[in-house]
């Protein structure tokens, strides 16, 4: 990053290294990378999750807003984005899919895109998602919950992959938040 | 990129970001009615209400350096991370408030009361590029076209809410001359402050007021906000030669943390010119 990337900083509230091409976020979700030394968590054997639909809720699904100039397209299917990123709640305890032998019912996952946009505050790029969710079980369908990913890290140069990470770690709390969620109904209910 | 590209980038870039040479704060009455009347296209390029954080300063009072700029950046990306933080419980409860469509619907009905404006086409966008902004141009079927892009947002301090609109009026044909914003036919930014009574020194404090009762007093802030903007932007569109130089040389007036030529003064609102930031400022008076 280092002394490249602070004049790039510095010079992009110029106008100086930003790109002004449109970056278009991923078609599908990709969970950062694990520290190393961390161990995935074992899908609670009691816990099972499909994802029953997902609807963007969204003024105007097209653009996620714009970092330091640069604007930030949504991918095409931001529905199946979201898919692909449901489907990664197994890295937080929960199986996805449902048991093969049917013992337990599986939690329904019905998701609301209300919210998703970036910009930026001064130097920060910020990234905030907002996801209602209802959770059906047992044929009972929960009320919405709205969960929210936010981050807020340094624009070094608004770069593609910077912009994507940010993207992608900000899902990730909502994913990790929905899994806290449903282990806590599963492990009571088991 | 080539150098015609870059130079069109860059009027382009006037027309979302404002320039440094004062625009044309009048619509001179023959101007004022066009063949064909003007597309119109309102922004509010962002998904909720935004926050707004000091500049740091040190690396231009230690005479500059690298390693001062990682300074202002450690200190700018602090100040960011808790603004960002503090005003979470505001947006959570704001969510459902439709801004976006009282916006459109607001703008429409002032440009509609001003007949000889003939806004034509309606369109809106929460995309703000120069890039965005060239294609609006190119594809636009009238001679000129008038641009309303809004934004709101929380003070530093959390103390008050802003609502903005800067007002643009572009020829088509000068974007593709690379024509400078000076020379626009209109800009003249507007900017609403309405203050939290008893605001605290501290934001947490002062966002548990704007968000209780599902925002409530952020609602009608906003609300509130919108609508004076609106007489803003009609006084400003209806502004005489006269009354713009007389403007500048008001009295001298400050409301809250702004200062200038004295606009207006009425139902416990002052309204001002800031020569430094040549925007129209309105302080109306605290609610909660």
């Amino acid at each position: 990053m280092a002394l490249a990337s602070l004049a790039c900083l510095c010079a992009g509230a110029l106008g100086g290294c930003i790109s002004d091409t449109p970056y278009v976020a991923n078609a599908t979700y990709k969970p950062p990378a694990a520290q190393p030394g961390t161990v995935k968590p074992q899908p609670f054997s009691h816990c099972y999750a499909t994802v029953r639909s997902v609807i963007d809720k969204r003024s105007d699904p097209t653009t996620f807003g714009t970092v330091a100039g640069r604007e930030v397209r949504a991918p095409a299917d931001i529905v199946a984005w979201i898919g692909t990123a449901l489907q990664g709640i197994d890295q937080y305890g929960i199986n996805t899919g449902v048991p093969a032998d049917g013992t337990v019912p599986a939690t329904e996952i019905q998701a609301d895109l209300v919210m998703a946009w970036v910009s930026n505050v001064r130097v920060s790029k910020t990234a905030n998602m907002v996801l209602s969710v209802r959770y059906r079980r047992g044929g009972i369908d929960s009320d919405p919950k709205l969960y929210r990913g936010a981050t807020n890290t340094v624009n070094w140069s608004s770069n593609d992959g910077e912009l994507q990470a940010m993207i992608d770690r900000t899902m990730t709390q909502i994913i990790k938040s929905m899994a806290a969620d449903m282990l806590a109904v599963c492990k009571a209910g088991a | 990129m080539n150098s015609s590209r870059l130079l069109r980038l860059a009027a382009l870039a006037f027309l979302v970001s404002g320039c440094a040479t004062a625009p044309n704060h009048v619509l001179a009455p023959a101007a004022r009615s066009i063949d064909g009347g003007r597309e119109v296209l309102v922004t509010v390029a962002q998904g909720e209400i935004k926050t707004n954080i000091n500049k740091s300063n040190v690396a231009a009072a230690g005479g500059g350096g690298l390693l001062l700029a990682l300074v202002d950046v450690g200190i700018e990306q602090h100040r960011a991370t808790v603004a960002e933080k503090a005003v979470t419980p505001l947006r959570d409860a704001l969510i459902g408030f439709d801004f976006d469509s009282e916006v459109q619907s607001q703008t429409k009905a002032t440009l509609n009361s001003l007949d000889w404006f003939g806004a034509q086409r309606f369109s809106f966008a929460k995309e703000l590029t120069s890039q965005s902004r060239g294609n609006d141009m190119a594809h636009a079927q009238t001679k000129q076209v008038a641009f309303f892009d809004y934004d709101y947002g929380v003070s530093i301090d959390f103390d008050a809410i802003e609502v903005h609109l800067t007002v643009s009026v572009a020829d088509k044909q000068a974007i593709a001359q690379n024509v400078p914003a000076n020379k626009l036919p209109y800009q003249q930014k507007h900017k609403v402050v309405i203050p939290l009574r008893g605001a605290a020194n501290d934001k947490d404090e002062n966002v548990r007021h704007w968000a209780a009762d599902n925002a409530a007093l952020a609602k009608r802030a906003l609300g509130d906000g919108l609508r004076d903007i609106q007489g803003m932007m009609k006084q400003g569109l209806t502004q005489s030669a006269d009354a713009a130089a007389k403007m500048a040389k008001g009295e001298r007036v400050t409301a809250g943390s702004y200062s200038g030529a004295l606009i207006d003064y009425s139902n416990g609102a002052t309204t001002l010119w800031n020569s430094v930031t040549d925007e129209w400022v309105m302080v109306t008076s605290p609610i909660g």
